[in-house]
Formats: C-alpha cells, sequence, structure tokens
C-alpha cells in the first residue's frame, strides 16, 4: 500500500481549500444584499479628473471659506463605517462604491445652489476624484474634490461631527 | 522529565496553539466578510495589487481566513491548513512591512474594518507572533508525523 506523509497530503488539499473558499466566496457575494462587482476600475478616478473640466481640485482654505459662508455641501466619499467614526460637519455619506444606489436619495437633499465638495481619506485615495466624476456625469454643476480631505480638516482644526460630538 | 513527558506537553502546547491560531484567522476574517466594501477599500489602500484583483481579494481572502482557521480548530486537513497559515501570515508581514517602509499611512484591516487600527511595527510584531505560533505548529504536522509519532 501506497503511504501518504503530510507533504502529499498538503498538495491536494492547498489547492482543495482554495477552491472551496473561492465556491464559498463567490456564492455567498451573489447571494447577499450587496452585491459587490468582481472587477472595479478602482484607479479610474484621477485620469477623469484630468480630462474633466467641470471638477475641480478645491484647497482646504477655499472648502472652509465656503463652508463658514454656508454656500457648500460636503460629500464623505469613504466606506459608511469611516463616515460614522467622524466626518466633516453636516457632510452626507455616499461612499463611491455604492454611489450609484445611493445617489439619488442624497441628491433630493442638495440644494441645486449649493457647491458640493467631496472629499476622502489620504493623499493617495482618489475616491473624492472618482465621486465628483460621477457626480458631474449626473448632471451636477459646481463639483469639486479637497484631496485629503478628512485628514487636513482636521489639520487645520475645522468643525467635524463625532459620535461623541 | 522523561521523554513521555515531553511528548505529552508537546501535545498539550500544540492542542493549545492550534486553537488559538483557528481562532484568530476566524476573528480576523469573519469582519471582513460582513463588510466587504470597506475591506475592498483598504485592499486598494495597500497599493499593492492592481485594480482587477481587489475586489476579487476582498471577496475571497476573508473566506480563505475563516475556512483555514475552521480547518485548524477542527484538526481537518492540517497539513494543507497549515502551509496556507504560514503563507498568509509572510503575505500579510510583507504588505505591511512593504507600507510602512514607503511612508503609506492606511489602516490595517486585519482584524476589523473600521479606520482606527493604523499599521505601525506594533502591527509587524504581532503578526510575527502569530507567525512563530504557526511555524512551531507546522513542525508539529511535519517533522513529528515523519519521525512516526501520530500529528495533532
Amino acid at each position: 500500500m501506497r503511504m501518504t506523509t503530510p507533504f502529499t497530503n498538503a498538495l491536494w488539499q492547498i489547492p482543495a481549500i482554495f477552491l472551496i473558499s473561492a465556491g464559498i466566496a463567490f456564492g455567498f457575494n451573489q447571494v447577499r444584499g450587496k452585491t459587490l462587482p468582481l472587477f472595479c476600475p478602482w484607479s479610474q478616478g484621477v485620469s477623469h479628473t484630468a480630462s474633466s473640466e467641470n471638477v475641480s481640485i478645491i484647497s482646504v482654505d477655499e472648502a472652509a471659506a465656503l463652508f463658514y459662508a454656508d454656500q457648500t455641501v460636503f460629500i464623505d466619499a469613504r466606506p459608511e463605517s469611516f463616515y460614522n467614526q467622524g466626518h466633516i460637519r453636516g457632510a452626507f455619506s455616499l461612499p463611491f462604491q455604492e454611489a450609484e444606489e445611493k445617489c439619488f436619495e442624497i441628491m433630493e437633499k442638495i440644494s441645486p445652489d449649493k457647491h458640493i465638495i467631496t472629499y476622502c481619506d489620504g493623499a493617495t485615495c482618489d475616491l473624492c476624484d472618482k465621486l465628483a466624476v460621477f457626480l458631474c456625469d449626473l448632471g451636477c454643476e459646481n463639483v469639486s474634490a479637497l484631496i485629503n480631505g478628512w485628514t487636513v480638516w482636521n489639520q487645520y482644526n475645522l468643525p467635524v461631527d463625532t459620535p461623541n460630538s | 522529565m522523561n521523554k513521555l513527558n515531553w511528548i505529552k506537553i508537546n501535545r498539550k502546547t500544540a492542542f493549545l496553539v492550534r486553537l488559538v491560531l483557528g481562532a484568530i484567522l476566524i476573528a480576523a476574517g469573519i469582519p471582513k466578510i460582513l463588510d466587504t466594501v470597506s475591506f475592498a477599500g483598504m485592499v486598494y489602500n495597500y497599493q499593492i495589487l492592481p485594480d482587477q484583483l481587489i475586489n476579487l481579494t476582498a471577496l475571497f481572502l476573508p473566506w480563505l481566513e475563516v475556512l483555514v482557521g475552521v480547518l485548524m480548530i477542527t484538526g481537518v486537513w492540517l497539513p494543507g491548513a497549515v502551509i496556507l497559515y504560514n503563507g498568509l501570515m509572510l503575505a500579510f508581514i510583507a504588505a505591511l512591512s512593504f507600507n510602512i517602509y514607503r511612508g503609506v499611512d492606511i489602516s490595517c484591516g486585519c482584524f476589523s474594518t473600521s479606520p482606527g487600527e493604523s499599521i505601525d511595527m506594533g502591527t509587524v510584531l504581532r503578526d510575527v507572533v502569530i507567525l512563530a505560533g504557526s511555524l512551531y505548529f507546522a513542525a508539529v504536522v511535519f517533522i513529528k508525523k515523519i519521525s512516526g509519532e501520530r500529528p495533532l
């Protein structure tokens, strides 16, 4: 009789574990409420921004001036769990991944004369770019992206909403 | 202490290590399954994978973690599970170290999808300790079997 060793067992067990995990993962994704698309163009935002005339990058000074003049609405492009931990005061949550589902619900609450500023967090985060382009494509005018928005807003000690506030 | 006692102690230790390792991986996987969208954002922020692999990784990796964790706890398919466990820990340590070296300030996405869990050398050290445990258990599974002792 041929002896099996842990090594020979591992050789078939590893691909089997991969296959079972993949089967459960993609099966569960299909039946759950919030299905995640298998592919998403995560890095397209920056190039879109460069080619879009309607989306501008706004500085934190300009954003703060508009905030205090009550001429702007902030939209948080980060996942909702990040938004719940803290966000720019009065900002709406519209995670980029869920933008198509939730955008109309949010847009109904925003006066058309307001300047829309999208933001996320991290100098390399371009979710705000992507969301700004998306809103522009929907027909919104006056849309800007505040790069690294959550961090710079906090650095300037500007008003925020947190679970404790 | 005679040889028999050593084996008993090692068997008990290995059993506990196996349970703890399995529980750690299950605890790491479940929050990511519950909030795949946030986890996909974290995978993207690591800036290691191409766009096409981000959502696939965010979907697949948490279930792989949970399945390997369950196999470790139940003691089923241990040779395959422990190799994957070590591979996962090496991959996590490499990804964390690479981003700390680059100075990228991102959330860990290790045991939760909340933004408060940032990465630092402490995070890497924690993973190195877990890797040490999984290497020890790999030795128990592979070396003890070869020497004729029943694996755990």
